[in-house]
């Protein structure tokens, strides 16, 4: 039982990513598309263009968290006199006010999180390109950790329209929302899209398909 | 390889493994990498069809009463889910409202809609059209429904008014915290692949 177990890939096999489908790998013609049968998702034995999307997608993530931390994502208008807030400023304010376990929550979502999922991308990426000793299993791991925790970024948007439909009284206290925030949001979708693009079996091949 | 036993490819890591797909509740992981393969649930279809059913009903619920109320001396404003999404395109943020509104209301509300469609044509064998199409595009929206995500902007929405004003919880948030509590639920009893293979057969 010591012989070496194959892979899809090596057993000339391919398997649905969307249904899990096992199909024959047959040499189809250029530019033709092979469906599954089942679900009807296009076959393919990795994702497309895998490590070129992913770089694309995380370096248009990192171009965009420029002008997400540095533009107002909101304004607060307190007795006719407004103070925009960045993201950063917005925490701040949270830990002076003493809301610090708010605060904390923000910091999360809205810095560590985004910061973090573009750093992990960044090493997977090298980490497959020049063929780290990385265990592969954690490698696999920290892949699903920073996929699942993408979207809670999308905090700091959700709460910037919660509170513009609430605090509307005029004079008296006025929420409005920055173009900051569209920024950001699109930081989150660009790099939730990059973890998508990445392929984990990439980790896992023993010969550099990719190349 | 005996008759009952099935080859599956891991998604994580490719490599083949044999699993039985009719192990009753049966769980299987990838022996290199250790991914979740195959989790043969029981009574899926009858558990999640009980869940959706309850989370369309409350989402029309959610949807339709305030979430949260705000009173300062004199003045009062409430907020439901849409009224946040109109506000911000209001405010020019169009791009931002669009995506507030795909991902906390259309698309948590297609995947419940979606779900039962599915769930109540395998339950009572009624052969819907298009089945197979609709429960790819939900394999494919899945990842962009946010109730939970909404849910803790809720909380922390809360927290930080409870300094200038008076906020009180409407109906809406309760049946908003339900429907988040009963998706949760249906990652959790949904089956895909005995979904997927019922639907094969039938298609």
């Amino acid at each position: 039982m010591n012989r070496r177990r194959l892979t899809a890939k090596e057993a000339s096999l391919v398997s649905c990513h969307l249904c899990g489908k096992l199909f024959r790998d047959t040499p189809a013609p250029k530019r033709v598309k092979r469906r599954c049968t089942r679900c009807g998702a296009t076959l393919h034995s990795r994702k497309p263009e895998s490590l070129a999307r992913t770089w694309a997608l995380v370096i248009t993530g990192l171009i965009l968290y420029i002008p997400a931390n540095l533009y107002p994502i909101m304004t607060v208008t307190q007795m006719g006199r407004g103070t925009p807030d960045t993201i950063l400023s917005g925490i701040v304010a949270l830990f002076n006010s003493g809301l610090w376990s708010i605060g904390v929550i923000v910091f999360t979502a809205s810095i560590l999180i985004p910061v973090l999922k573009l750093v992990v991308m960044v090493l997977l990426l090298l980490s497959v390109h020049f063929r780290w000793r990385w265990p592969r299993r954690q490698r696999t791991l920290v892949y699903k950790i920073v996929e699942y925790i993408g979207k809670w970024s999308m905090l700091d948007i959700f709460m910037i329209s919660i509170l513009v439909a609430l605090v509307k009284l005029g004079f008296l206290l006025n929420i409005t929302p920055n173009k900051g925030a569209s920024a950001f949001a699109a930081v989150v979708i660009v790099t939730m899209f990059a973890a998508m693009s990445f392929d984990t079996r990439l980790i896992w091949d023993r010969k550099n398909y990719h190349e | 390889m005996t008759p009952r036993q099935q080859l599956v490819a891991c998604r994580d890591c490719d490599l083949i493994n044999t699993i039985n797909p009719h192990a009753y509740g049966e769980r299987f992981q990838c022996t290199r990498c250790g991914s979740l393969l195959r989790h043969n649930k029981i009574n899926s279809i009858e558990r999640s069809l009980a869940l959706v059913t309850a989370g369309l009903i409350l989402f029309l619920v959610a949807c339709s009463y305030p979430i949260l109320s705000l009173k300062v001396v004199g003045a009062a404003t409430s907020n439901t889910l849409i009224t946040g999404v109109i506000d911000l395109y209001h405010y020019g943020l169009k791009d931002c409202s669009l995506m507030v509104f795909f991902m906390t209301i259309l698309i948590p509300f297609v995947k419940f809609a979606m779900i039962f469609y599915i769930l109540t044509s395998l339950r009572w064998n009624l052969y819907l059209p298009k089945r197979l199409l609709i429960f790819r595009v939900y394999h494919i929206i899945d990842t962009w429904g946010m109730l939970e995500v909404y849910m803790l902007a809720i909380i922390v929405a809360m927290v930080k008014l409870t300094d200038f004003a008076t906020v009180s919880i409407g109906i809406g948030l309760y049946a908003f915290i339900a429907c988040m509590v009963i998706s949760f639920s249906i990652s959790a009893t949904l089956d895909p692949h005995l979904i997927w293979e019922r639907l094969e057969a039938n298609p």
